[in-house]
């Protein structure tokens, strides 16, 4: 670091958000005065953002109290209304969020919440649609359909919380369309978590690719991480199933395990070495634990049982020593993730 | 979304002090150096503690399935087991050692974790089952337990995470006795007013105080996610039961007002600015929570104003995730009809959109 080049050093000071965090250590550390941490504090939160933070909380509390008021209204009037009246308020509302996009594009929340509105309004008029009409069709239909209707929107938007929420719809589409549809054989039906996982890991790709083109919407940590964890937790399920019984584990379960290995390594190098991430590296350290666990369980299960009280002891022996173990791998890969990358 | 400094970079900072005159320039180097170093320790430190205290607990629940299967342990024998257990924990903890990289301390510190945790809970049973019936556990032995442990516990014993789960697992326990059984004969009402009033006023002068030791900040946290939980479970409270309950919540709502107007003259400065127009109508607004009773999302407010005011994102974001829970609960309790709920809530809407519109007439937002 001392030796780092000032070039370098500046690329990354300028990468760094200046926070309260950072000041109160330097000023408790002596290496700043008080006058200067005051005007370092105002300097990032004067008083008059107050004003802007309490109107962006008036305007979301807002608007959810009218749509959840529309909804009660529609509820309670739902059974009189006919099927017309019914289509006709949903497209309204759609219209009208659609609308109000358009004409406060230079009111960023005010945009992206309108078309975050008018998805999710797209979904209620296929729930009506599907109600009145009465088509027999199953549930993953309505998903699928929604997914697809509002995927234009969702790109236009460059709106994080709507990807995350097209991303939830058209989880639950593929896995609807798995259970219903599909009709998996019994040694095929573990093949929905590898495809799963392709297919969020498309989208991290999508995410990590789009924030190095300095995409300013999507620079969250949370939409990393949120998509992490769900891969990863998508990851340990077959794991911990081919753990229970690996000599007669299906194909597809073994084909979700390897999915599950190589999705692991493939977190550890490339947030180890291409996109320097700590919190991705401690959450794939605490998977593989937790994968381990599960299968040093099921395996003493099978030894010993019907000694329970061995099984728990032999656990809870083994138990410090797998997560300290990975405490260690975590701090040597922190430092010298330091030592290459600030 | 409500971070507005995210423009601001330390190279920044850096930059507006020196032209400030408020650090000379020769200083730069230094400071640039020290906030590099800072920037993994930061978020290391977290990300371990989760780890230790995720292995601790799978070891605790193992051993503690281990002790009481193999009848190692059992009833009169867990006071002592319990009380063995602690003493290893601290013990572990005061072996452990300074030097944090290393194998030893890792895994001395997760031994003492987990015999902290195990310890505990030994100790928590056997203790309820001396106080109470013979070998039976009751609420208030249970409770007194969990007292004395995190009494005793706390200065000795410095992992956060162990601080902060002990201390609410105590005023989760304490709540359920003031809510199930009686004491001395004093009304449920009375006790539970005094539970809330008590730890606001702790919950107050932790996170109000401007220096506080950093030892205290378990407890702080500790004491606002009991409030939340006081909070919501009185407001739950009927629906789950079903029957009329028996406490009101005057006093709970006369002070969480109090406290909001309070909080919102604190953000702003001082009393003085209490007649300016924006802190004044706040204040009204405040009072007028008050009236409609909504305890819940008063707690959500203030912790929202305080989160913010400090910059603390753990309490802010505690409000935001606590506040549509409330406002959620509170119109769902209200005794009207689908339609004059529907009134209700466009109304309130259409206030809070109007207070918006204030904030931009008059150039505050």
């Amino acid at each position: 670091m001392e030796n780092e080049s000032p070039s370098n050093k500046n690329h990354h000071l300028d990468s760094i958000p200046a926070t309260r965090e950072i000041i109160n250590t330097l000023f408790s550390h002596k290496l700043i005065s008080n006058e200067a941490r005051k005007y370092g504090i105002q300097l990032l939160y004067p008083t008059h953002n107050w004003g802007f933070w309490a109107a962006k909380l008036l305007s979301i509390l807002g608007i959810a109290l009218i749509l959840s008021g529309i909804i009660y209204f529609l509820t309670f009037n739902w059974d009189k209304m006919t099927p017309l009246i019914k289509f006709t308020l949903i497209q309204t509302g759609i219209i009208a969020c659609i609308i109000t996009s358009f004409f406060c594009v230079s009111k960023l929340i005010a945009e992206k919440f309108s078309l975050l509105s008018a998805g999710i309004l797209v979904g209620v008029f296929l729930f009506i649609f599907g109600q009145i009409y009465q088509t027999g069709a199953d549930s993953y239909n309505l998903f699928m359909i929604w997914a697809l209707l509002i995927l234009p929107w969702v790109i236009i938007s460059k709106f994080a919380i709507f990807w995350a929420h097209w991303l939830f719809i058209s989880n639950t589409a593929f896995m609807l369309f798995w259970i219903q549809a599909a009709l998996p054989k019994p040694e095929a039906d573990m093949m929905l978590f590898p495809y799963l996982i392709l297919f969020n890991s498309l989208f991290l790709l999508l995410r990590e690719f789009l924030c190095t083109k300095n995409t300013n919407w999507l620079q969250g940590r949370w939409t990393r991480m949120v998509l992490v964890i769900l891969i990863l937790a998508l990851a340990i399920f077959p794991t911990m199933v081919f753990s229970t019984n690996p000599l007669h584990a299906t194909y597809s379960t073994i084909l979700a395990t390897l999915v599950s290995i190589i999705i692991h390594i493939a977190f550890y190098f490339i947030y180890r070495y291409k996109i320097p991430d700590i919190s991705v590296i401690a959450a794939t350290i605490l998977s593989v634990c937790i994968i381990l666990e599960s299968f040093i369980y099921e395996t003493l299960t099978q030894l010993l049982t019907p000694k329970y009280s061995i099984i728990y002891l032999l656990i809870g022996a083994i138990t410090p020593f797998i997560f300290t173990l990975a405490i260690i791998v975590l701090r040597t890969i922190a430092k010298k993730m330091e030592k290459t990358h600030v | 979304m409500f971070n507005l400094n995210r423009k601001i970079t330390v190279s920044h900072l850096l930059n507006s002090w020196i032209n400030s005159k408020l650090i000379p320039p020769s200083q730069k180097h230094q400071l640039e150096n020290y906030i590099l170093s800072q920037q993994f320790e930061r978020k290391l430190p977290l990300l371990l503690e989760i780890l230790v205290t995720i292995g601790a607990f799978i070891a605790a629940l193992s051993f503690l399935s281990f002790f009481y299967l193999s009848k190692i342990i059992y009833h009169p024998s867990e006071l002592l087991w319990g009380i063995i257990f602690i003493i290893l924990g601290l013990f572990f903890a005061k072996i452990s050692g300074d030097k944090l990289n290393t194998i030893r301390h890792s895994f001395v510190t997760q031994a003492s974790l987990f015999t902290m945790i195990l310890g505990k809970i030994v100790f928590v049973l056997g203790f309820s089952k001396v106080i109470g019936m013979p070998g039976e556990e009751t609420l208030y032995g249970v409770t007194l337990a969990a007292a004395l442990i995190t009494v005793v516990t706390y200065p000795l014993y410095s992992i956060a995470f162990d601080r902060f789960l002990s201390t609410l697992a105590f005023f989760i326990l304490l709540l359920n006795c003031i809510l199930s059984e009686p004491f001395f004969g004093i009304s449920t009402n009375t006790l539970l007013n005094l539970y809330f009033f008590i730890q606001l006023f702790l919950a107050a002068i932790l996170l109000i105080s401007r220096k506080i030791n950093h030892n205290f900040i378990p407890l702080t946290y500790a004491i606002t996610c009991s409030l939340c939980i006081t909070t919501l479970y009185t407001i739950i409270n009927p629906i789950i039961q079903n029957k009329t309950q028996n406490f009101n919540l005057f006093f709970i709502n006369g002070i969480l007002t109090i406290s909001l107007i309070a909080l919102i003259t604190w953000a702003a400065g001082n009393f003085k600015k209490l007649r300016s127009e924006p802190i004044l109508i706040a204040s009204l607004g405040a009072l007028l929570l008050g009236i409609i009773s909504a305890p819940g999302i008063m707690l959500s407010l203030c912790l929202i104003i305080l989160g913010y005011k400090k910059h603390e994102n753990p309490l802010l974001l505690l409000g935001l995730f606590f506040i549509p829970i409330f406002i959620f609960l509170y119109y769902y309790n209200l005794d009207l009809n689908l339609l004059e709920k529907s009134f209700v809530l466009i109304g309130s809407g259409l206030i809070l959109l109007t207070g918006r519109a204030y904030l931009a007439i008059r150039k505050l937002g």
